[in-house]
């Protein structure tokens, strides 16, 4: 497994990610999520659906600036999306995000910044696993979801273009 | 609408369907003047990292076979997926449109938008829409399509055709498109980086996402047992149009459809690393809308619910599905590596190599497909090196469909007026007789060349005269700037006559081989075939030489299908006898070998072909099996310490070569020996057989050829003399004309080295 972080960790990093590798506490989780977002920011919280929503207390009592259920308006506006992600995948540096009303793949469209946040047991060797492995097979048979690497790119107006035409930075908190 | 460059007073919209004379010529003229950096820089980016990124992927060959059946078993079984696939969607609360043709789709979707009261779409890149030309429908009912994949964005304002199936805008420079939107926008920004663009872009469409009540996607896979949709970008455009607007309809052609959701794994893995050679494109989705996510409303309007209709279109498919050659077409999942790979591709793109819709080698089947057949005339670009087989994730053989096209088109071909004085003259088969005289000749050269050998000063006099050369260039088409190879009086077979009288020094040996005499081998270069024999004998091989070959490359290559049959059926004949008393069959000229090895399997006995592939051998990969299978020393039979005072060399190997896997054999060997071996990084030479030598594609073949004799002396500098090898003639004849370098074959080189 530690393979599997170290390997996701290099190649995120390869195509426009930043990584951070957290201890499993509430505290880690909050200290992690605060230096990343500006005071100022307009953050929204997806549903928490694939960690221990525990977690997120500290961060939660904390934040002033977090929308839990945004109005249209203020998703449109919104700075931060933070969602969790189901699995991540260590030979793409991808993280696995569903489209549902828990808004994980919502909120990591609208935002500027998407902070996802995957738990080390989910990381696996590459894509066909979430198709073939259990707990990931529940979610990817049935649900809609989405391979996230790195920032939105583009080459069309010439050089790599990366983070200016859809979300312009990811960054990835995985928790050991 | 102004002209782009004062040079060229063409768009590419002008010349995009090639079923009009001339068109092809002048969108070369064109591509060539205009497109061509911005092409070769992206496209070989793209190539670099395609191979790249496969290389990482430790079982990409079965990858690839697991895609290859997979298409094939949808294709076979399409008609129940597409229903099984209409009762899913239904199911789900989506709609379902079977389309016939284009106009139907345009049709469809024009009458959903109406209902909806839609004054703005949002469009994903869909190559489908370009094809049925969706966007005059929606401009024609008064609604505004804003296309949201950047590329699009760019050929909307630019009012051009994709130039290239992933990337539809890489014909067009940072600059030609900075140019471009300061003239159609009132803008005082400066837009001088690949940022200020994209940014300028995304202000416009940003405020079009949120509004937008109709999204219109394409699909790269759907899946028929849930109806879901694989869609794979970069941008984050098609996460927006999917899931902003509430209804969304998602356009794809009926080949896309395979059994199951689970299935898309293979294609996952295989895609972006054979497009654009990232690992995964940023965003990969899989949906199977209507999308379980409350609908939004950004502009204060009242929410609607969510709405889904899938159109699928026929278009020409269903019939390509039934046509043996074209159906392959069909198992195309639109990655671009045959594009980017193709080195006349790198040169024009898809402006001249490509029609009104579909680019490339692969393009020629799509317009003839679902248009009409002369629409995929700029097939006639693809030269056959088959660069583009071994890189298709569904290895399709793109260079036997066009040469399928091509027969095709010659059936049509109306003769011109001197052609009867041929027709008794040659031996072509009769299907094939309606060519061009320009074709006929390049299909016969064996027997004109033939002739030509029977009195060698005369026709080497002759065909290089200024007057004659004008008159073949008049009636022939043949570039009048080109000289054919030369007749040697003194053959391969009067030189190894000589040869055999020598004594060899030999060891008791049961190997046998006959060298395959093919024409050039036997008339223009015996050197090579001398030294194939020299060298060959120093390990005691008995080496036979065949009758001069007629194999039928040259046939081939202008898709007289029925003449290479017959060709084949006699060559493969020959060699039978040879193989049934254990001979092993050694072929210099490395586009022959392929022949025998891979396109002989659409021509003869199955049971012969299997013989002949496993029988027939590249001559130094011949040596490195001799080597490895007897555990001989290099020190024993070559002077390595000669090779050490002069170690550098460069080495073009021949594009159809590297496809069948033989180039590395004579890389490794003369690294083992001791050379430092600097090879080209060229897909093809430009020549590629006979298509430099025809007038209309001289400045394409010579523009190709740029880039080798660049490598060429670059690697000179470090050394004035140093020794460039070649193992195919034509590569030998193009770098003689264009760099006025002499090559030699590599075993020519060993041959010097032999202790």
């Amino acid at each position: 497994m530690k393979n599997l972080v170290e390997q996701f960790k290099t190649v995120a990093i390869s195509v426009d990610t930043t990584v951070d590798i957290i201890e499993r506490t509430p505290h880690s989780l909050n200290i992690a999520l605060q230096k990343t977002i500006s005071k100022n920011d307009s953050v929204v919280l997806s549903e928490i659906e694939h960690l221990d929503v525990e977690l997120f207390e500290i961060f939660k009592n904390e934040s002033k600036n977090i929308i839990i259920n945004p109005t249209n308006k203020q998703l449109a506006n919104a700075k931060v999306g933070i969602t969790d992600a189901f699995a991540a995948v260590a030979s793409t540096g991808s993280v696995c995000v569903t489209i549902t009303n828990s808004m994980a793949g919502t909120f990591s469209l609208f935002t500027t910044k998407h902070i996802a946040i995957v738990d080390s047991k989910n990381i696996v060797q590459r894509p066909r696993e979430v198709f073939q492995l259990e707990p990931f097979k529940t979610i990817t048979s049935k649900q809609d979801f989405l391979f996230i690497s790195g920032s939105s790119a583009t080459a069309d107006m010439g050089p790599l273009v990366r983070g200016v035409h859809g979300p312009a930075k990811l960054h990835v908190i995985i928790i050991a | 609408m102004k002209k782009e460059n004062l040079n060229i007073e063409i768009t590419p919209r002008e010349v995009a369907d090639k079923s009009i004379a001339g068109n092809l010529q002048k969108a070369i003229a064109m591509a060539l003047d205009v497109e061509s950096a911005a092409v070769k820089e992206n496209t070989k980016s793209f190539n670099t990292n395609r191979y790249k990124a496969t290389s990482k992927i430790s079982d990409y060959e079965e990858l690839k076979s697991r895609a290859r059946k997979l298409k094939e078993e949808s294709i076979e079984n399409l008609p129940k997926l597409i229903e099984q696939l209409e009762t899913v969607i239904k199911a789900r609360g989506g709609k379902f449109f079977l389309a016939s043709s284009g106009e139907e789709a345009s049709e469809y979707i024009t009458n959903i938008c109406k209902q909806h009261n839609t004054k703005l779409v949002v469009k994903a890149k869909s190559i489908t829409s370009e094809e049925i030309k969706l966007n005059h429908f929606l401009e024609d009912a008064g609604i505004e399509i804003a296309e949201t994949d950047l590329a699009e964005f760019i050929l909307q304002v630019s009012d051009e055709q994709p130039s290239h199936i992933v990337a539809p805008a890489i014909h067009r420079s940072k600059e030609r498109i900075s140019e471009l939107f300061k003239e159609k926008f009132d803008t005082v920004l400066p837009l001088e980086t690949g940022e200020d663009l994209t940014k300028f872009a995304r202000d416009i469409l940003r405020e079009k996402f949120l509004t937008a009540e109709v999204g219109i996607s394409g699909a790269n896979v759907i899946a028929a047992d849930t109806g879901s949709l694989l869609l794979v970008e970069s941008e984050g455009n098609i996460r927006m149009v999917t899931q902003a607007p509430p209804v969304h309809i998602a356009l794809a052609g009926v080949e896309k459809v395979i059994p199951k959701r689970e299935d898309f794994r293979n294609f996952i893995e295989l895609l972006a690393p054979s497009a654009t050679g990232q690992a995964l494109t940023s965003y990969t989705h899989i949906i199977s809308p209507p999308l379980q996510l409350e609908p939004f409303s950004f502009d204060g309007r009242e929410k609607k619910e969510r709405e889904f209709h899938l159109v699928l279109i026929d278009n020409g498919r269903m019939k390509m599905r039934e046509d043996e050659v074209l159906k392959e077409a069909l198992y195309c999942i639109r990655c671009s590596a045959c594009m980017n790979v193709c080195a006349n591709f790198q040169a024009v793109g898809g402006h001249a190599f490509g029609g009104e819709t579909y680019p490339g080698g692969i393009g020629g089947s799509w317009e003839a497909g679902t248009g009409i057949l002369e629409k995929g005339k700029f097939s006639d670009l693809c030269t056959g090196c088959s660069r583009c087989v071994t890189e298709c994730p569904v290895k399709i053989d793109i260079p036997w469909l066009n040469e399928n096209l091509r027969n095709r088109l010659n059936k049509k071909n109306i003769p011109e007026a001197l052609s009867f004085v041929f027709k008794g003259l040659l031996p072509t088969a009769e299907e094939d007789k309606s060519a061009s005289l320009q074709k006929q000749f390049f299909a016969n050269y064996n027997f004109i060349a033939k002739w030509g050998s029977r009195f060698p000063a005369l026709a080497n006099t002759f065909s290089n005269l200024t007057i004659s050369k004008k008159l073949a260039e008049k009636i022939l088409q043949v570039d009048a700037r080109r000289n054919l190879p030369k007749f040697s009086s003194n053959t391969l077979a009067k030189q190894f006559s000589k040869l055999n009288s020598k004594n060899v020094t030999s060891k008791k040996t049961k190997r046998k081989v006959l060298l395959f005499a093919d024409l050039f081998t036997y008339y223009s270069r015996p050197s090579a075939g001398v030294a194939v024999a020299n060298v060959l004998k120093k390990f005691g091989v008995d080496v036979t030489i065949s009758n001069v070959g007629n194999e039928g490359r040259d046939s081939l290559s202008q898709g007289f299908l029925a003449t290479t049959k017959k060709r084949a059926i006699e060559t493969s004949n020959y060699l039978q006898k040879y193989i049934d008393n254990d001979f092993d069959i050694i072929v210099v000229e490395p586009s022959i070998l392929a022949l025998f090895r891979k396109d002989y399997k659409h021509f003869i006995d199955e049971n012969i072909f299997n013989k002949l592939q496993k029988k027939s051998f590249e001559p130094i990969e011949y040596l490195a099996k001799i080597f490895e299978e007897s555990n001989l020393n290099m020190e024993d039979y070559f002077t390595i310490d000669e090779i050490k005072k002069r170690p550098k060399i460069f080495f073009h190997s021949h594009c159809q070569q590297r496809s069948i896997d033989v180039a590395k054999p004579t890389e490794d060997f003369l690294s083992r020996l001791g050379f430092e071996v600097n090879t080209s990084s060229v897909e093809c030479c430009g020549m590629a057989g006979s298509f430099g030598y025809k007038k209309q594609y001289y400045d394409l073949s010579v523009r190709v050829g740029e880039e080798l004799v660049d490598q060429i002396e670059d690697s000179k500098k470090e050394d004035i003399d140093m020794v460039v090898l070649s193992s195919g003639v034509s590569c030998h004849e193009q770098i003689n004309d264009l760099a006025k370098t002499k090559t030699i074959h590599p075993m020519e080189l060993l041959e010097q080295f032999l202790k």
